[in-house]
């Protein structure tokens, strides 16, 4: 009924001034944090060609190379998001469809290559793929030579598979999430129409599921595009993307120059896909009846299910581990030098301190990443969404500023930093909060995605009803918001806690000794010769992947009222 | 309730516990690689009364790029780990203040690059060929000597390099094959690499890749020779477990006129907070309990003369005698072209 | 004084009038059916009456106070929506305490109410259900039960019985008013229903194009509608335009179906030629000839079969060919129910003195 759409659209307009406040926090954030420093190191580089003029321009991209390094840093991405997408969906399929043993670890151990350090899978993957390893093994065994060399190093399958190794789990949260809130007997209702399984899948199931897909889709790609220490050691040094240009020509050749030119074609593109996401998203999202898991997830039933199960459930696993089990086994036999002290007295605290700096980190820039995304994605998940003209173009800038910094080059920022912060009065280069607002920045635009398709499902008469009844604004987002998308919530906890968990690249720049955390402990390792400290990297590699998991898993743990799990 | 406790609780003591300081602090900025024994610094510590405080940069190039962008408000008083592939860009960047230090005297001349003293030398060591021992004796396949014999047929696909665009090893390698052949004649750098081509070199990104990753003697790879530092194999006897071989598994080639000597500078940072102190530092590094340290700590050589270097490293660990020897001017100059060119012999 | 008063509120959507200069008063203890087609605004009234929107115009009194700028959550009412709305996180018992949560009532206080509400609409046993396990039915009354826990002093229902079948709409809107008469709330029923809302209601506002077009007891309405729109809407019987006419003094109608001497006029001052609507109800229309009757023809168009006595919908058919639908019921109609086949012309006769004369609209 057109009146019922309407009123749906416009209901909620008079909390929208409060709303707008709320968001500016994270919008200002945003301006401080992210824009400010991009500014000014882009500056600085463009400075001196603004004096010579467009043709300097062209001359840099000329002597980049830059539209091949367009098409190879936008070539992987596509790739490894058609990828990811195949090996996550079937895994998001039995998340929302199932319940089985194992399914809170699995979704953990997901997870878990977000906070891996690059150079630390890339030996991973190297032991796997590379000379000497265990593909190398299995082909031997298979055609029964012994003396077989296969190496897949450094070519774009290598790259491929480390991304998604890297992202599947994006997939699995934000889809799987969503499709495990919807309704079966949406499902049922178009068989009973006359569809097929097949066509009821694709009109209803995936229709509704569009908006996660896309949002999944474009963070894996956002994530690929930008993609620097899997491409530097698993892609060799044939493959080149802007990421990995930008490093070069900033650090190597000190050319600032370039690496800003390419820094905002890099900004640009990825803008470019995110608007074009934001426009879809709006239009795409239709509101749904939720439903708890009780309701969606069965446990298998037949033997032809648990066969699914486990098949959908055991590859990734197996995906997974291998490489992850790699780590732990060379880690094996250099555990007692982490803890002894000879001969490391410099950039070496306690891996029990590190530890502790990188778990009050990682939950502090959860909480900000989670007070600055929440306002946001309700900003963003209100918006009138037919609707054209001013405001839906202005929020759909919001949108793509809320993304932004995905497409970031994370060299270009961490350098912004220190150009940016370093006078007053902004003069907190050295201050240690810089480190989780780095983190936060990093992880706000996965906080928001995560949260987005959720926000738009829910029935805004859900909260009309609990208003009614009573509750003022804050208590309806406690009562009906957080319990009903409680799994939309701890998605955008537990990305934002490993995203920090693993970060690397700000640390490195705005640390100091004291506050060292332990990737940064890790490649201080790796940077040292002998085969104890590359031991010893992967040990703390394990170690941080435990903390992880322990992290992730106290996430779950985090229950709203009621009996009724979603 | 409580776990929201214990959340504050820990995010309360991240911020206190940066408050402890001494008095006076110096700030030393550093690529990742430097190490020292804490006795050693605690003497420098002890004597001047202040607190060293030692931030790393990451490697060298970076940790120079930082220094560069924070010019006017330095990240530190003093900047170790420039080096002579970048010594041309520190000092064009006008980041540091001239300092004479009376240590210089125990200095070779032919060390002390830079004429303005804004940049002192610390430490130098040799980039060269390394090779398995092992693989070598059980092929019964003679070592080669030159860099001609790389590109003999009896050694296809032996060798792994790194790529000079993103490895300061890959780029001295590449330096002292220019340095060799030079770019006229019949024998240039480009026809010897376009030889090595055809011989199947492998290249890879970093050092860490190509010798714990291909490098045959570290287990997984196929690959016997690799471009590397000529101190490892004597890192790699002290690293190993007792009962220590004679001889390190490890051997190093050294071609004539081949080898690439790396010398890494110390400076004193232009706004630096701390410029007695920072001065008194550098005396430290160039003195001779400091550099006497290096050998066992860094794997390098010690730049003063007068510092004892140890029984490992004269016998494992030669000095050429006659390096590759190439202006740290013109290398500022012509980095971008030579790499382009020798990515479009090798890679393309 | 009114407990509840909408004072020519206006809102519109776009280009949309929802309500167009809606006035209406409820008094306390009243059960209000505010009936109207589908898209006329009544959604939008209640939501504007619970708070959750704010009119463009005009004003929302209730006990004299004026509601604008008092958000919804603490203006004490009740909603029922159309879809119920049950809160798919929590049980039955949680949804009925909810609103009673909100009051800071104690545990057991609340646990008491709850279970009371819950037996006054016969949902006892089904505390500690789940919601995703009810019946249509057993969700209405939980969401009833959840309305009306927290006693509100106005209770809004938003088409209660829309979602469920015929039968059950039947035997629960009995049971409905029943409660809702016991409870004594001050009740807002929205319906497009009109037996619904003569069944239930105290006092109907008749709504169309967001405006009120009648307002009264159901007797009222039925017996003075105040236009053809509204008997219309009301299914009082068969409207038949025409034009005035006066012979002999004597006020006539010219319609299709003949000229008819109507014994109730228009207003006292309507004119000739003045357009006006017949209207003949079922009383007036009878299937045997009789004297003093106006003929005319009819046509079955469909039946619906009772025990007590079929409906026959017939349409009087006028000399233009255009048929005037009534619904007439056989046993006060008179003749034999088989002498009806479908589509059959037969002869009835109607009597002026029963039919009035309508304006078109108010």
């Amino acid at each position: 009924m057109v009146a019922d759409r309407a009123q749906v659209r416009a209901g909620i307009g008079t909390a929208a001034g409060a709303r707008a406040a709320f968001a500016a926090v994270p919008v200002l954030f945003l301006v401080i944090f992210l824009i400010y420093p991009l500014v000014r190191i882009l500056a600085l580089g463009f400075g001196p060609i603004a004096q010579t003029g467009l043709g300097a321009i062209r001359q840099a991209a000329v002597d980049t190379d830059l539209g091949r390094l367009l098409l190879s840093s936008a070539g992987q991405a596509l790739l490894s998001t058609i990828l990811t997408l195949a090996a996550g969906l079937p895994v998001a399929w039995i998340f929302a469809t199932y319940r089985f043993p194992g399914k809170e670890l699995l979704r953990a151990l997901l997870m878990i290559p977000f906070v891996l350090p690059t150079v630390v899978v890339g030996s991973g993957f190297a032991s796997l793929l590379g000379s000497g390893g265990l593909l190398e093994k299995l082909a031997g065994l298979l055609t029964g030579s012994a003396g077989i060399h296969l190496s897949i190093m450094r070519t774009l399958p290598a790259v491929l598979l480390a991304h998604v190794f890297y992202n599947v789990s994006i997939v699995v949260r934000i889809v799987g999430g969503a499709w495990s809130a919807i309704d079966p007997r949406l499902g049922e209702a178009a068989r009973v129409l006359g569809a097929g399984r097949r066509a009821s899948f694709f009109r209803v199931t995936l229709r509704l599921l569009l908006p996660s897909l896309a949002a999944s889709a474009m963070l894996v790609f956002a994530f690929c595009f930008s993609s620097f220490g899997v491409i530097l050691i698993l892609g060799g040094p044939r493959i080149s993307t802007l990421e990995t240009e930008i490093y070069r020509q900033a650090v190597y050749m000190f050319n600032l120059p370039a690496a800003a030119l390419l820094s905002v074609v890099q900004l640009l593109v990825t803008a470019a896909v995110m608007f074009g996401y934001s426009r879809f998203q709006a239009r795409s999202s239709t509101i749904q009846n939720l439903k708890p898991q009780r309701v969606t997830t069965h446990a298998p039933r037949k033997a032809a299910e648990w066969l699914l199960v486990a098949l959908c459930g055991l590859i990734p696993t197996i995906g997974l581990l291998v490489p992850m089990g790699s780590l732990i086994l060379g880690s094996f036999g250099y555990w007692k030098n982490l803890f002894a002290t000879t001969g490391h007295s410099l950039f070496w605290i306690s891996p029990g301190l590190a530890a502790i700096n990188s778990l009050a980190f990682a939950t502090e820039a959860a909480l900000l990443s989670l007070a600055l995304g929440v306002p946001a994605a309700y900003l963003l998940a209100h918006r009138p969404s037919r609707h054209g003209g001013a405001a839906g173009a202005a929020l759909s800038t919001l949108d793509v500023l809320f993304l932004l910094p995905l497409g970031t080059s994370a060299v270009s920022l961490g350098f912004g930093f220190i150009v940016g912060f370093n006078s007053p009065p902004l003069n907190f280069r050295g201050a240690w909060f810089l480190i989780p607002v780095a983190h936060a920045l990093v992880a706000l635009p996965l906080v928001i995605r995560s949260l987005l398709p959720s926000l738009r499902a829910l029935n805004p008469r859900l909260r009309d009803a609990a208003s009614v009844l009573g509750a003022s604004p804050g208590r309806v987002r406690r009562e009906i918001d957080f319990p009903i998308l409680r799994r939309a919530f701890v998605s955008a906890a537990a990305f934002a806690f490993t995203v920090s968990l693993g970060e690397f690249g700000a640390t490195a720049i705005l640390t100091r000794p004291e506050l060292v955390t332990l990737p940064v402990l890790i490649y201080t390792a790796l940077g040292r010769p002998g085969a104890s400290n590359q031991g010893q990297a992967l040990a703390l590699s394990t170690m941080l992947t435990l903390a992880c998991a322990a992290g992730l898993l106290a996430i779950e743990r985090f229950r709203a009222p009621g009996p009724e799990a979603f | 309730m409580r776990k929201s406790a214990l959340l504050l609780a820990i995010c309360i003591a991240q911020v206190a516990v940066p408050g402890f300081a001494a008095p006076r602090v110096l700030r030393v900025l550093t690529h990742s690689s430097f190490a020292a024994t804490p006795s050693v610094l605690a003497a420098f510590e002890a004597a001047n009364g202040v607190t060293l405080q030692f931030s790393a940069g990451g490697d060298g190039g970076e940790t120079l790029t930082k220094a560069i962008l924070s010019k006017g408000n330095p990240l530190a008083d003093v900047l170790y780990g420039v080096d002579n592939t970048f010594l041309g860009r520190a000092l064009d960047a006008d980041i540091l203040v001239p300092y004479a230090s009376p240590a210089l005297a125990s200095i070779p001349a032919d060390l002390q690059t830079d004429p303005s003293h804004r940049m002192l030398p610390v430490d130098f060591g040799y980039i060269d060929l390394n090779y398995d021992r092992k693989y070598f004796a059980d092929k019964g396949l003679a070592v080669p000597r030159t860099l001609e014999d790389l590109a003999a047929p009896a050694m296809k696909s032996l060798l792994v390099v790194e790529n000079p665009a993103t490895s300061t090893p890959g780029l001295a390698f590449l330096i002292a094959t220019i340095a060799h052949f030079g770019d006229k004649g019949q024998a240039t750098w480009q026809s010897y690499w376009a030889s090595l081509r055809r011989n199947d070199v492998l290249v890879v990104n970093g050092w860490e890749d190509a010798y714990y990753n291909e490098f045959s003697e570290q287990g997984k790879g196929r690959r016997p020779i690799v471009v590397s530092y000529a101190t490892s194999p004597a890192y790699e006897l002290n690293a190993a477990a007792d009962p220590k071989p004679a001889v390190p598994p490890t051997g190093n080639i050294i071609p004539e006129g081949a080898s690439f000597r790396q010398i890494e500078f110390v400076g004193i940072l232009k706004g630096a907070r701390e410029p007695d102190l920072a001065r008194k530092f550098v005396d430290f590094m160039l003195s001779e309990s400091f550099q006497a340290d290096i050998p066992m700590q860094m794997w390098v050589y010690p730049s003063n003369a007068k510092a004892a270097v140890p029984e490992l490293f004269r016998k494992f660990a030669p000095v050429p005698s006659t390096p590759a020897a190439i202006d740290p001017a013109a290398i500022e100059a012509n980095r971008d072209a030579w790499i382009k060119a020798w990515s479009q012999i090798v890679l393309k | 004084m009114a407990l509840l008063s909408l004072q020519d509120v206006h809102r519109s959507f776009g280009v949309a009038h929802a309500l167009d200069g809606l006035s209406l008063d409820v008094d306390e203890g009243q059960i209000l059916a505010i009936l109207g087609p589908s898209g006329s605004g009544k959604s939008t009234l209640l939501r504007l009456i619970a708070g959750l929107e704010n009119a463009d115009s005009g004003r929302i009194l209730f006990d004299g106070r004026d509601m604008a700028g008092v958000p919804p959550h603490t203006r004490g009412f009740g909603l029922m929506f159309q879809d119920y709305c049950l809160f798919p996180h929590l049980g039955v018992q949680q949804n009925v305490e909810f609103g009673l949560r909100m009051q800071h009532m104690g545990a057991d206080k609340r646990r008491q109410r709850a279970a009371e509400v819950l037996r006054l609409v016969r949902m006892a046993d089904f505390a500690g259900r789940d919601v995703h396990t009810l019946s249509g039915g057993e969700q209405q009354r939980v969401a009833l039960a959840r309305s009306l826990a927290p006693a509100p002093r106005l209770l809004m229902l938003d088409e209660p019985l829309g979602a469920l079948d015929a039968s059950l709409r039947v035997s629960l809107l009995a049971e409905l008013g029943d409660i809702l008469r016991e409870v004594g709330v001050t009740v807002i029923y929205v319906t497009h229903d009109h037996a619904e809302a003569m069944t239930i209601a105290t006092r109907i506002a008749l709504v169309d194009a967001g405006k009120v077009l009648q307002a009264g007891s159901p007797d009222n309405l039925i017996r003075t509608p105040a236009s053809a729109r509204v008997a219309s809407f009301l299914r009082l019987g068969a409207l038949v335009p025409g034009h005035l006419r006066f012979t002999d003094g004597a006020p006539r109608i010219a319609t299709p179906i003949g000229v008819i001497a109507v014994p109730r006029r228009l207003r006292p001052d309507a004119k000739v030629e003045e357009s006006g609507v017949l209207l003949v109800r079922a009383a007036a229309c009878s299937l045997e000839p009789t004297r003093d009757k106006v003929e005319t023809r009819a046509r079955l168009i469909s039946r619906l079969v009772h025990p007590q006595g079929s409906t026959l919908r017939i349409g009087i058919i006028g000399n233009a060919g255009n048929e005037y639908a009534m619904d007439v019921n056989v046993a006060t109609a008179g003749g034999a129910e088989s002498a009806w086949d479908p589509g059959k012309v037969r002869p009835v006769w109607i009597d002026p003195n029963l039919c009035e004369v309508l304006p078109a609209e108010n």
